[in-house]
């Protein structure tokens, strides 16, 4: 069964799947860690459902569905960012308010046009094995954007998420900063979305955290394993769907929670040995 | 350094502050005394920009070191971050342009660390006791080497000791950085002598 898995390694669909999907797993765990400790998580929920909308309507209207929807999603990151700023109470409502009416409206769209076939269906669940050089040549270069930021902002993102107000009196441009956190959030959901598919993309985002929380407790470490934690569960997800012949998108999510599972039940257990 | 010319601070319509005016010059020390709720932390947050001016000005030199320790109450939500205590401090040392720490700030940050005897230094904030988060934002603070300190209660919750070790390190501060201080005080502090007190 070994020697099966590593024959389907050397394939070149195989081999793209694995190039992009890690990259876009590692900056969706490391995007993730910043959303969640900002209480942010269910933007990365809502942009998803919104990026399928505008691109099963693109599909409807002919248009490259990519092109269209970039625009759209950076938008409303941007817009609900805004609103969950200015009204940090009922943010979170705003914001499932908003992305399930998108959601219902994409199905409307679509099942008015053509219907769902495989091009939208390829949005909601990704369409990880299929992925051409194009799309691994995106996922390339938006990841290395990506991770060149958090590089290069790292301390600043650190203080801006540990607490704003405190970053602005040290004179840091925390709205420029939130920009930035927007953007990238949405850049990740559309590159995820061809390879993940809008309804698991943020499962990409909140596991990996979720999973590195309960084992670290500095912040560098936090953001190191859960990006080890994404690379694990994405290469244990594809492993999986190989096997048992399942849908890889789903199994990256499942063997993202299994980990995440796993790692409560044994840390239980040691408190458990330890009392 | 720093100077409030007619200064009126507030919350939505609510005035807290009314045509204040003052001035801090380097290595300067002010008190700011005042009933709870009479605007002390207001004040500070309105020099740091961090609630808007109703009225007057405030002018500060430009490209100066500011360093903040707010009350113990701003970060309190922030207890269960997952982040160290050396991290903490460190980040004391962030400044415009400036993306990533040398030796020089690691050095700095751990000799603060070292002054004020925090010493569990990978322990996570949210296990700290309330006077040991204070020695933590305190350090933070005195770690950037500023050239404008504003402490909101600094010495709330420190024991005779942390009090001991605060002053000690004010004094150095303004002798070799010629730190200018704006402090928000209950006590009466007869180790420090300020140039002027603001009752608020
Ligand atoms: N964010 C806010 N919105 C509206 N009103 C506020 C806000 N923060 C403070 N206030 C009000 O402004 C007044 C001054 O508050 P401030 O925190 O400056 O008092 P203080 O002098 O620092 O008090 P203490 O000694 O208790 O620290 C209080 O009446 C308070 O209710
Ligand atoms: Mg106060």
């Amino acid at each position: 069964m070994l020697n099966n898995f590593f024959e389907f390694l050397n394939y070149d669909f195989v081999q793209r799947a694995f190039i992009a999907g890690s990259l876009v797993a590692v900056c969706a765990a490391v995007l993730g860690v910043i959303l969640i400790l900002k209480r942010y998580a269910l933007i990365g929920h809502g942009l998803s459902e919104i990026a399928f909308a505008s691109c099963s309507a693109a599909n409807a209207l002919n248009l490259p569905p990519l092109i269209f929807a970039a625009p759209v999603v950076i938008f409303a990151a941007f817009l609900i960012l805004f609103i969950s700023i200015k009204r940090r109470v009922g943010g979170d409502i705003a914001i499932a308010a908003v992305s399930s009416c998108a959601l219902a409206l994409g199905v409307i769209i679509t099942s008015l046009s053509s219907g769902f076939n495989s091009s939208v269906y390829g949005y909601m669940f990704g369409s990880i094995l299929a992925l051409d050089n194009q799309d691994v040549i995106l996922a390339i270069a938006l990841s290395g954007f990506i991770i060149l930021i958090f590089i290069i902002f790292y301390n600043r993102l650190f203080i801006i998420t540990y607490n704003e107000e405190y970053a602005r009196s040290l004179g840091l441009n925390v709205n420029f900063y939130q920009g930035l956190i927007a953007l990238t959030t949405a850049l990740v959901i559309l590159t995820g979305m061809r390879i993940m598919g809008a309804l698991l993309i943020s499962s990409l985002i909140i596991f990996p955290a979720l999973t590195a929380r309960k084992l670290a407790s500095s912040f560098r470490a936090i953001i190191l394993i859960a990006a080890l934690v994404a690379l694990i569960s994405f290469a244990a997800g594809i492993f999986i769907s190989f096997i048992y012949n399942l849908p890889a998108g789903a199994s990256i999510v499942i063997a993202n929670a299994g980990l995440f599972m796993i790692i409560i039940i044994f840390k239980n257990l040691l408190k458990v040995i330890c009392i | 350094m720093l100077c409030v010319n007619n200064l009126s601070l507030g919350y939505s319509g609510h005035i807290i502050i009314e045509e204040l005016s003052f001035e801090l010059a380097s290595g300067g020390l002010i008190f700011v005394t005042g009933a709870n709720g009479s605007g002390k932390s207001t004040l500070l947050r309105g020099i740091l920009g961090l609630t808007k001016i109703l009225l007057g000005e405030i002018k500060i030199n430009k490209g100066i070191k500011i360093a903040y320790v707010p009350q113990a109450e701003a970060e309190r939500t922030e207890y269960n971050f997952p982040a160290s205590i050396r991290e903490i401090v460190l980040m004391g040392r962030q400044r415009p342009f400036k993306l990533f720490y040398n030796s020089r700030d690691v050095q700095a940050a751990s000799y603060a660390m070292t002054r004020f005897e925090i010493n569990n230094l990978d322990a996570q904030l949210g296990q700290l006791s309330g006077g040991q988060m204070r020695r933590v934002l305190l350090a933070r603070a005195f770690c950037a080497e500023p050239d404008l300190l504003l402490l909101d209660e600094p010495c709330a919750g420190l024991d005779a000791s942390g009090r001991e070790i605060f002053y000690d390190y004010l004094n150095d501060l303004r002798l070799k950085y010629n730190t200018a201080v704006l402090m928000v005080t209950h006590d009466d502090n007869l180790n420090l002598k300020p140039d002027k007190i603001i009752n608020l």
